[in-house]
């Protein structure tokens, strides 16, 4: 009410100042309107501190993704500072699985089971498109946000879905990096240079293999995105830029994915199936896997610091061409929360400079906020990991633009194994491919 | 009514009237007694039948909008990439299991059968894994199963043998089926001890008299008489295995390359991984149910007919 009042007294306000209303107008519209005695409180509510503003009540139901295994703890860390502020309101945070974030999201949205989701990029262009969460277009282009939301990154990139902005970013993520060991780079005879080519790259994991003791790389670990980037470092996407066509069966991309898949035929990579999510990170800073392929949150998985010198890079390896597929996160609020005006101020808490730069930091992710630095960001997460920004950031690419694409990825991740494994050659592989995002979507 | 001392007289309307009473006493104690498993019946399983048949003409998700699409959601199941992968590894699932399954069970019945003393702590460690749930079940499975520190390869370098890739392409669905018959032979065995227990043991001693061999007894007599325990468990553990999810998605999650996705974790995916793919999975649901009720007709048929001609 509050906000509404002070938008209109606002519009008098500038039509005003600009001349286009004389005082003595403004003062009877401003009457008229019978916002006089409610006018004072509006703005003086806008000036009032933080700790005063404690009309504040409810309960907060949180539904987040488990970046590290205290994600909770971290949560509950962030939510103290809140209680403090506003006594009345309470908290709860559930967390849903990775595998079935999608599943767990849509069916708690849609009986309205939470009030603030986590939410990835990946499902943002379905949400964009239904009215399942709340529409902050407005909270957010609010002339009395606009400083903070100048804070705030990647808002352009969100505003590539469509012209609804559904939530307020807390990170840049890596989904598919290469976690090097590079005491056995150094071994097998290469320097930092060993992923700049092909070539080099597959020398290298060559000479790093010792059967039955170390795999010079695991891929598959985490397969979301995995793929995808190469098809994206290798010109082709599930559509063409216009969103009219597939895009998947090129030369290039052929070509790319017979390398692949050559990795596995060769016996250089684990075969699909040693080792997930949950085992993965721990094989690597055990030494039996050289190079793994996972995304960044991985460094909260395993106990640093590591036993051996290691690196991160963008994978695919080569330096042409090369691509780094990474997704925003998101707060959203449901629209069937019963206080959307506090899930907002909730909204923004979480999303502080502060805020964004402890959870971020702790969560083996990139914050979100241009202030997360001077906010303390970069004094828990591992170092490697602000050493391998500039190249992710470089590199960057993310999701196409059209609903239904996280379905579409999700079900071409076991085609395009199926040519890992040899079950079918990658031509066959990449047709089906193919009729995947044709049948998903219509082109 | 008439009364004469001593004695009560009815006429025969009011006899009709009480007779109707109580009729409806006993018909409405009936439906009470019967209410609460017929209001469960309808809720929990002909509504979403008949809800799964409405959402098979739609398009559209949980959150959203839906329209109307007929039977378009039918006449494209054929053609979906991955389908055909899915039955099948539903059908080699089903057909690997049940029979594993039943003839486990069975094996085990006859052997706790014969014992004499000690038999419920036999009982009770056959049984125990069916008190396990799936999910459980599933991460013990993963930790036997590990690559580096799982039992299953640390016994194989004992024997200095290379490790097994255990959730690779082409043994994925193996460990699924293991770990199906490790959770329900138990079950079964506990019904066919029951069953055998109860056999008549007169029969046997007049066969072993004939000089019938311990084979030829159970190849003519027990199994002849556990016939109808036996088609209840085929049916039964046939539906099951036609059902398998839980385990599939916390072994392999339908991986990798498709090896473990079966038919139910494929509407699963359609359900709740995509946003407007319920017609879909309500498609495939639907022919599912058919396609079991089918088999357990023709199952119904096959071994009722030889039981005719016993």
């Amino acid at each position: 009410m509050n906000r509404r009042l002070n938008r209109d007294i606002c519009t008098l306000a500038e039509a005003h100042i600009a001349g286009r209303l004389s005082r003595r107008s403004f003062v009877t519209r401003l009457l008229g309107l019978g916002l006089s005695a409610t006018a004072v409180a509006s703005i003086a509510a806008e000036f009032r501190p933080a700790h005063a503003a404690s009309n504040l009540k409810g309960n907060v139901r949180f539904l987040v993704g488990p970046w590290s295994p205290q994600e909770v703890d971290i949560h509950k860390k962030i939510a103290e500072g809140f209680s403090a502020l506003h006594p009345d309101v309470t908290f709860e945070f559930r967390l849903y699985d990775w595998d079935t974030d999608d599943q767990e999201i849509n069916t708690s949205a849609a009986a309205g089971a939470h009030d603030i989701y986590m939410i990835t990029e990946s499902a943002y262009p379905d949400y964009e498109a239904n009215d399942a969460f709340v529409d902050l277009t407005s909270r957010i282009n609010d002339p009395a946000f606009a400083e903070e939301k100048a804070k705030y990154l990647y808002f352009d990139r969100t505003l590539g879905f469509g012209p609804r902005l559904m939530g307020l970013p807390i990170s840049f993520h890596v989904e598919c990096a290469l976690f090097v060991n590079m005491d056995m780079v150094k071994a097998a005879g290469f320097d930092e240079t060993f992923a700049d080519t092909w070539d080099s790259f597959r020398n290298c994991l060559t000479k790093m293999s010792k059967p039955g003791e170390v795999y010079p790389i695991a891929l598959g670990v985490q397969p979301y995105g995995e793929w995808y980037q190469v098809l994206r470092a290798a010109g082709g996407s599930f559509l063409t830029p216009d969103l009219s066509a597939a895009n998947v069966n090129r030369p290039e991309v052929i070509d790319a994915t017979e390398r692949m898949a050559s990795l596995f035929k060769d016996k250089l990579a684990t075969p699909l199936g040693t080792y997930n999510y949950d085992d993965g990170p721990a094989a690597f800073a055990g030494g039996k896997v050289a190079i793994l392929s996972i995304d960044l949150a991985a460094t909260t998985v395993v106990k640093l610091p590591l036993p051996f010198n290691w690196k991160l890079i963008p994978n695919p390896p080569q330096a042409a061409g090369r691509m780094n597929f990474n997704d925003i996160t998101y707060y959203m609020i449901n629209a069937k929360s019963p206080n959307p005006d506090l899930m907002w101020e909730v909204a923004k808490w979480w999303t502080t400079g502060e805020h964004d730069a402890y959870w971020a930091d702790n969560s083996g992710t990139y914050p979100a906020r241009v202030d997360a630095l001077t906010h303390g960001y970069g004094t828990k997460a591992a170092p490697q990991l602000a050493e391998a920004l500039p190249s992710y950031q470089k590199f960057s690419v993310g999701l196409e633009k059209f609903p239904g694409w996280a379905s579409v990825e999700e079900l071409t991740r076991a085609e395009v194994q199926k040519c890992f494994s040899g079950d079918v050659s990658v031509k066959e592989a990449l047709a089906n491919v193919e009729s995947i995002v044709k049948q998903e979507t219509g082109h | 009514m008439s009364t004469e001392p001593g004695r009560m007289r009815l006429s025969p309307e009011e006899h009709a009237r009480l007779r109707r009473r109580a009729r409806l006493r006993r018909e409405v104690s009936g439906w009470a007694f019967l209410g609460p498993m017929f209001a469960c019946f309808v809720l929990f399983l002909v509504v979403p039948v008949l809800g799964t048949a409405w959402w098979s003409t739609r398009f559209g998700g949980l959150i959203g909008g839906t329209r109307f699409v007929g039977l378009d959601n039918f006449t494209r199941l054929p053609s979906l990439v991955g389908a055909p992968q899915a039955i099948w590894n539903t059908v080699v699932f089903a057909g690997a299991s049940v029979p594993l399954i039943l003839a486990g069970a069975l094996g085990i019945a006859l052997l706790l059968a014969r014992l004499e003393r000690g038999g419920a702590i036999y009982r009770f460690l056959v049984y125990f894994p069916v008190l396990v749930p799936g999910v459980v079940a599933a991460l013990i499975w993963l930790f036997l199963t590990n690559s580096d520190f799982g039992l299953f390869n640390e016994i194989l370098r004992a024997f200095g043998l290379p490790p097994v890739t255990w959730f690779a392409t082409d043994t994925a669905l193996g460990v699924l089926v293991a770990l199906d018959v490790w959770r329900n032979v138990g079950y079964w065995a506990m019904f066919f001890v029951a069953a055998i227990i109860g056999l008549p043991g007169e029969l046997y001693q007049a066969a072993k008299l004939d000089g019938a061999s311990a084979f030829a007894r159970f190849l003519y007599l027990t199994l002849p008489m556990l016939r109808r325990i036996i088609f209840f468990a085929v049916v039964v553990s046939t539906i099951w295995a036609f059902q398998v999810f839980d385990t599939a998605i916390v072994l392999t999650r339908g991986g990798p390359a498709g090896a473990t996705t079966t038919v139910v974790y494929r509407v699963w995916q359609y359900v709740f991984g995509s946003s407007n793919k319920v017609g879909y999975a309500s498609a495939i649901s639907l022919v599912m149910i058919v396609a079991i009720l089918a088999l357990t007709l023709l199952q119904m048929r096959l071994l009722r007919s030889r039981r005719g001609a016993d």
